[in-house]
């Protein structure tokens, strides 16, 4: 995952405020966040600018797939260990015979399942993330032994 | 699709296998969808028959290592036994890298008693993270189960003493409910245990707080691994100190070595055994086995990845048979390679670290170790 500092060095750092923020600092936290795009900033798609605007774009794919909650996945660091499904407290709650006493999740579309021995991430929705009372729960990231886990407002 | 993942010794008996493979770890997923073995004599494809006939020419009057065999079912291990003996073989194991036979002697804990009522795990010299994935959420640190419903937030207590910070030693570290004590030697850990018992203080002044936090339950555990196998010297030691605070002590071993070790006490009364010579070995002439024989028969494992270079170098100068489901690093040095199937698939009975007996459904016909070994024995 690039870190803000990364993404503002591949940036014009002309601070022209084209693109609605005052700094490019602050749009480079933006552009972490999903709440700014590459193409919200002119400058980068000057012929001079294109190499980094190509390494920006690969920079940003793994921010692309971080879900409504900010949560993403690294498939290519997780081991399929379930830390992540067995703690999330929805999966308590709403799976207490399989996934709450450490087997395989049973409930029909989970937040996370491991499929083909890594995490997926199938119902969003559900975390307690996501929707109008949302809370800043971290339980998966907090148990996952690989930091295949993350969220893009921490990083 | 139920079936029984032997990728490991946890023995999971929950996997699905179906368009994907679901709750299977990236080990237990490997062992189904991994790049397959094949048939092949010196690296080209050949017809089973073909493989089986040119195993048994190289075998055939040659100084015999059978080698492997702790992820073979009981059934597979037993004719592996019988094998050795019809061939004058010396028969070895994994268990022969370490000191590992005193510690199947302690008394050990269920894993379904310990997930429902288990509330101190220490993993001492084993990091569950490498070498048994879903042991810390099926069973002992995450689950809320009987006793312990309120899980690994306020019903355990996770300590993880180890020479590294290891993948489950920053777990413990960061948990409220856990703690990571750095260890540079096992016997210091262990008598540090053993004075701040009676009171004293020892290298390690962590220990005080686990001894405290093990006086709230009765079911507490050690789940030892390599590292302590290998490293711990004094272990009458070790043994005063589980005696003392009626800690259990769950071995984490290969699939299924306990039971390979279990039918080699009880039938020859050693995990390594001569048949030409009619006695037992010690691991120190393990090296001097492995310079003599003529021919390796390698079942259902990886030496050329899992053993010392001392050793594999050894294997590279001999006639190797390879008998797996997975292709490896080994197979590319083989005369001869057998594709078989999964022990998951092909069914069976195998021992769990905690030494239940766990019986695998057999869910497809395929060629297996079993079948190859009987081949072998006609």
């Amino acid at each position: 995952m690039p870190s803000p500092m990364e993404i503002y060095k591949l940036l014009p750092k002309t601070n022209c405020g084209r693109c609605g923020e005052k700094t490019c600092m602050s749009f480079a936290f933006k552009l972490l966040s999903g709440e700014k795009k590459l193409k919200d900033c002119e400058l980068l798609f000057d012929e001079k600018y294109s190499i980094n605007r190509k390494k920006l774009e690969e920079m940003l794919a793994v921010v692309e797939k971080a879900k409504e909650t900010g949560l993403v996945v690294n498939e290519d660091l997780c081991i399929g260990c379930a830390n992540c499904v067995v703690s999330c407290p929805v999966h308590v709650e709403k799976d207490p015979y399989n996934a709450a006493v450490g087997r395989g999740i049973e409930m029909e579309e989970p937040i996370l399942r491991i499929e083909d021995g890594v995490v997926k991430v199938i119902n969003i929705s559900l975390c307690r993330r996501y929707g109008k009372e949302r809370t800043l729960c971290v339980v998966c990231r907090e148990n996952c032994p690989t930091d295949a886990i993350a969220f893009v407002e921490e990083i | 699709m139920r079936v029984v993942c032997t990728a490991c010794s946890c023995l999971c008996d929950d996997i699905v296998v179906g368009d994907k493979i679901y709750h299977a770890c990236r080990k237990g997923y490997r062992l189904l969808k991994g790049s397959k073995e094949e048939n092949t004599i010196r690296g080209e494809r050949v017809t089973l028959e073909k493989a089986i006939k040119k195993a048994r020419e190289v075998i055939d009057g040659k100084k015999l290592l059978v080698f492997g065999l702790d992820n073979l079912t009981c059934e597979a291990q037993e004719l592996a036994l019988k094998l050795s003996m019809e061939f004058n073989a010396t028969i070895v194991d994994h268990s022969f890298l370490s000191n590992v036979l005193n510690f199947l002697e302690l008394e050990s804990v269920q894993l379904e008693k310990f997930r429902d009522e288990g509330y101190v795990s220490i993993f001492w010299g084993s990091n569950p993270h490498n070498n048994v994935p879903r042991l810390l959420s099926r069973f002992t640190y995450y689950p809320r189960s009987g006793k312990r419903q309120r899980g690994y937030e306020e019903d355990r207590f996770l300590v993880v003493a180890d020479v590294r910070k290891s993948e489950t030693a920053k777990i413990a570290e960061k948990s409220k409910s856990g703690i990571f004590i750095k260890i540079e030697n096992d016997d210091e850990l262990a008598t540090s245990f053993l004075k701040a018992i009676e009171g004293k203080a020892g290298k390690h002044v962590d220990v005080a707080r686990v001894l405290k936090e093990i006086e709230k339950a009765e079911v507490n555990a050690v789940f030892g691994g390599g590292g302590l196998f290998s490293g711990l010297k004094n272990f009458e030691a070790f043994r005063e100190f589980l005696e003392k605070t009626n800690l259990k002590f769950v071995p984490i071993l290969k699939t299924n070595m306990r039971g390979y070790v279990e039918l080699m006490l009880n039938r020859v009364g050693s995990n390594i055994y001569d048949f030409r010579e009619g006695r037992a070995i010690s691991r120190s002439e393990v090296i001097d086995v492995f310079k003599e024989v003529e021919a390796v028969v390698v079942i259902s494992a990886d030496p050329f990845r899992t053993l010392p270079s001392e050793y594999s170098k050894l294997l590279a100068e001999k006639e190797l048979i390879v008998v797996n489901s997975l292709k490896s690093i080994t197979s590319k040095f083989a005369e001869v390679t057998i594709a078989t199937q999964p022990s998951n698939l092909s069914g069976g009975t195998m021992i769990r670290c905690d030494g239940v007996r766990v019986k695998i459904p057999k869910v497809s016909e395929g060629y297996s170790d079993v079948d190859f070994l009987k081949s072998l024995l006609e």
